[in-house]
């Protein structure tokens, strides 16, 4: 082995050890008497319940809103795209406070947006809506570039082919383009929900209620102290790995 | 039928600029002409997948020129063969038929067909990702012949092929087209590929079709021989065989080449034309052909000239000197004889 592979090695194991040694870290100072407390707690159970539910419903719209963009910018070409595909990327920048701030003087109930929205029953403060439109707005740009890249890896011959043979736009997106992007979309899906199952900083702005788990952390951290923060922290820990290790596995599966 | 009318369309590198060509029901249409000559373009055009900005295309009659590329019924294989690649071969072959609404006894039906056809019948639950060349080129085929389109565009169908797969290939084209009668426009720019496969060829060059008719008449034409050279392609049947030689049939003519083949076989013989000896009379060399030709045209190619010569529909270009020309007094008209030996012709496909 060369003086560069060796010297290279010990850089990876540095960042490697920073990156393990906080799991390690953190399952070794689990108290199992406050685990137990955590697990059994109605709020934390409700709390861990909400996250879920807001961090999957919200990726399904952004499946259901994003993927057609993503299409839509991987297959033409028009003027302005590029400001768009800027757009989209800018969640990534901003930080999360700004975010809760942004969301909540544009769509919250004391905004015109906002009042339409109240009208239909759509509430965007401190509610489970307000909760999804802060998982949506930071999740966004991580599923529609992985669909984007997904939708551009398909070749374009194999959509007008398919239209040579008889399908229409509509039969030859669902027959050809979505089934060949949909490991990227899968993808993008899978780090959008887990970008929303890590969200908190927009959150405590815009919905500390009701209380999704991290805001518990947070909140049980500055009340209870750290052990009641790392017993409510390695479950969620545990959930979100494992959620990420089964799907990583089907989707390896799937191919 | 095919009819189509002064295509103009720009994208920069490749441009049509007021093609017209016709391809009769049932008929085999070559485009033939170098790369950058705009044939994909002009299929992708015909197939609806790019629209000109002016000129016609007629399927049938129908002007389908601003029609979407699943109304025309025209069934296209680009170069890659572009096989979905999540689908099996069944699927791929079954997906135009249930485009068409067909019942499922009916698709299993044409597809068995056709896969026998092909020779594919054992491929039919495989993904084309584990396919060689040749087998994705029979697929693609039979996925294009399967539901009766109005005609196959086939876009450099052997051009992915192996050189030891490409005459097998063409070999399959041929027999496809004469069992099943299937109306082709097909694009290349392999001369043997165009010789074996064409009942009608046009030369396209810069963007235009130059000429479109009998192979030779094609490759008589300026621009074919600025891109093929001067020479001198033939298809004709194998009427004889003897002692290593075969004697082919081209337009009534026999010619004389050192090849093998199968007594009725369809060969394609290209002659050099510095090996076509023009003589005044017909002289006692160890030439094995010599036919009576008429001029037709001179061309000056600096020292040399390059004289069109026929004989019934058998066109023939042969190069003298200057001196030569000018001792032969060659002028179109004149007779005289063309003599070359068997062994200067060869045979390519």
């Amino acid at each position: 082995m060369n003086r560069l592979v060796t010297f290279f090695g010990i850089l990876s194991f540095i960042i490697l050890f920073f990156l393990a040694y906080p799991f390690l870290a953190l399952v070794l100072s689990v108290n199992l008497k406050l685990l137990d407390y955590a697990v059994k707690s109605p709020v934390a159970v409700k709390a861990l319940t909400l996250t879920l539910e807001a961090a999957t419903f919200s990726t399904i719209l952004l499946l259901l809103l994003g993927v057609p963009l993503a299409y839509i910018l991987a297959r033409y070409s028009f003027k302005g795209k590029g400001l768009i595909e800027a757009l989209v990327d800018l969640p990534l920048v901003i930080p999360h406070a700004v975010v809760g701030i942004m969301l909540l003087i544009a769509f919250g109930p004391r905004t015109g947006l906002g009042g339409l929205l109240e009208d239909l029953g759509v509430v965007l403060e401190n509610s489970f809506w307000a909760i999804v439109a802060v998982f949506m707005f930071v999740g966004a740009p991580l599923l529609i570039d992985c669909a984007k890249d997904g939708f551009a890896s398909v070749s374009s011959s194999l959509e007008g082919v398919a239209r040579c043979m008889g399908a229409g736009p509509a039969r030859v997106f669902i027959t050809v383009s979505l089934p060949l992007a949909a490991r990227s979309i899968f993808t993008g899906a899978l780090l959008a929900w887990a970008r929303a199952m890590s969200e908190v900083g927009a959150l405590l702005i815009i919905a500390y209620y009701p209380k999704t788990v991290n805001v518990l952390v947070i909140e049980w951290f500055n009340t209870y102290g750290l052990g009641y923060a790392v017993a409510l922290t390695a479950i969620l820990l545990l959930i979100s790995i494992t959620v990420f290790v089964i799907l990583r596995t089907l989707l390896r599966w799937k191919h | 039928m095919i009819i189509v009318e002064n295509l103009h369309l720009d994208l920069g590198e490749f441009k049509l600029q007021g093609v017209s060509l016709e391809a009769g029901k049932g008929e085999y249409l070559v485009v033939l002409g170098p790369s950058g000559a705009g044939k994909t373009l002009l299929l992708e055009c015909i197939a609806g997948l790019r629209r000109p900005v002016r000129g016609r295309i007629l399927v049938d009659g129908v002007d389908v020129t601003n029609f979407p590329p699943e109304k025309r019924e025209l069934a296209y294989v680009p170069q890659d063969y572009a096989l979905w690649p999540h689908m099996t071969v069944y699927s791929n072959i079954a997906y135009p038929l249930r485009c068409r609404r067909f019942s499922k006894a009916e698709i299993k039906r044409r597809v068995k067909r056709i896969a026998e056809e092909l020779g594919i019948s054992h491929l039919l639950n495989r993904k084309p990702g584990t396919l060689s060349g040749g087998e994705k080129q029979r697929v693609a085929l039979a996925r294009a012949l399967a539901w009766n389109p109005k005609a196959v565009l086939l876009d450099e169908p052997t051009a992915a092929l192996d050189p030891a797969l490409k005459s097998s290939a063409w070999k399959l084209l041929k027999n496809l087209h004469s069992k099943l009668k299937f109306t082709a426009i097909h694009v290349t720019h392999n001369l043997a590929e165009a010789a074996t496969l064409a009942e009608k060829t046009a030369f396209m060059y810069g963007g235009v079709v130059v000429k479109q008719g009998k192979l030779n008449d094609v490759l008589a034409t300026h621009e074919a021989s600025m891109y093929l050279g001067d020479a001198n392609v033939y298809r004709g049947k194998v009427v004889q065989r003897r002692r290593g030689e075969i004697v082919v049939d081209v337009y009534g003519t026999k010619i004389v080449t050192i090849a093998d083949a199968i007594l009725g076989e369809e060969v394609v013989l290209m002659l050099r034309p510095e090996d076509v000896l023009l003589l005044e009379k017909p002289a006692s060399t160890s030439a094995r052909n010599t036919l009576k030709v008429i001029v037709e045209e001179l061309e000056s190619r600096g020292p040399i000239v390059l004289v069109h010569v026929r004989r019934g529909d058998l066109k023939l270009k042969a190069y003298v000197t200057k001196s030569s020309s000018e001792h032969l007094e060659l002028k179109p008209g004149k007779q005289l004889y063309a003599s070359f030996k068997a062994a200067a012709v060869k045979r390519i496909a």
